[in-house]
């Protein structure tokens, strides 16, 4: 099992189009990833379960992967968050 | 903070259309986007533009979740968030993730200005919706009345869960 603590540092934190790239993202490898953020963990592999967090810019999280390609898989999640799901230049 | 849930908020303001029939994803937002106009007249957005941003958003990844549930939005510039449930009376192809066809609609217009209060919306969307019990409730209504009436109660059941797991004692 490998994890990994990452701060959300794009504006809008996780609302839909991040919650939709991080499923893809996740949907890559066969590990099984979660996020947590406060009390909650869940799957990154279900849109639904990541917005139920609602996570907003600025959120500490925590994300797992556990499974054959983990340390890709943490490297992909962990690469996704640091670059602001790829909105930072249009927000 | 003792306060409603920001779903429950909204609720006085929503409108719906229960069991439309709609055979696209363009049918489904033309009628989105007359509901919210309808709702608001007074907005400086015609129903065109809502129609043609919520359409813009849908280009860029389809806003479908999973479970036959979407959530088409748009941020436009307007005084406060709009919301529209809309239940389809057959299921359309909405390029979900989980490849599920869809039936219910949580439309959103946004203000451009609008950073947090969103999240909290489709959280609370999210968390009723992840429940199987609540999209057959959600499924089983028959008229618009029946489906805010049902927003109404799950959104203060969701509120009091939250209070459970520990936010704050009563």
């Amino acid at each position: 099992m490998r994890e990994a603590n990452r701060t959300l540092i794009n504006p809008l934190g996780l609302h839909a189009r991040a919650a939709a790239k991080l499923v893809d993202v996740a949907n890559k490898f066969a590990s099984q990833q979660t996020l947590t953020f406060k009390t909650k963990t869940v799957d990154c592999k279900s849109i639904m379960s990541l917005l139920l967090l609602g996570a907003p810019v600025g959120s500490d999280v925590t994300i797992k992967a556990e499974g054959e390609d983990e340390i890709a898989a943490i490297a992909a999640i962990v690469e996704l968050i640091d670059l602001g799901f790829h909105e930072l230049e249009d927000s | 903070m003792s306060q409603p849930s920001a779903l429950a908020e909204l609720l006085p303001y929503a409108v719906a259309d229960c069991l439309f029939t709609a055979h696209s994803r363009k049918r489904l937002l033309q009628r989105a986007a007359e509901i919210v106009d309808g709702a608001a007249p007074a907005s400086a957005l015609s129903a065109d533009d809502l129609f043609d941003h919520l359409m813009e958003r849908e280009r860029l990844g389809s806003t479908a979740l999973e479970h036959g549930v979407a959530i088409p939005h748009c941020r436009v510039s307007c005084d406060q968030v709009k919301l529209a449930i809309i239940t389809l009376r057959e299921a359309i192809d909405y390029e979900s993730l989980d490849g599920a066809k869809t039936d219910i609609f949580f439309v959103l217009v946004v203000p451009e200005t609008e950073k947090t209060r969103h999240l909290t919306l489709l959280a609370e969307i999210s968390a009723i919706c992840s429940d199987q019990a609540n999209r057959i409730m959600i499924r089983n209504c028959q008229t618009d009345a029946d489906l805010l009436r049902l927003f109404e109660q799950l959104s203060a059941a969701d509120a009091d869960d939250s209070k459970q797991a520990g936010s704050r004692s009563v």
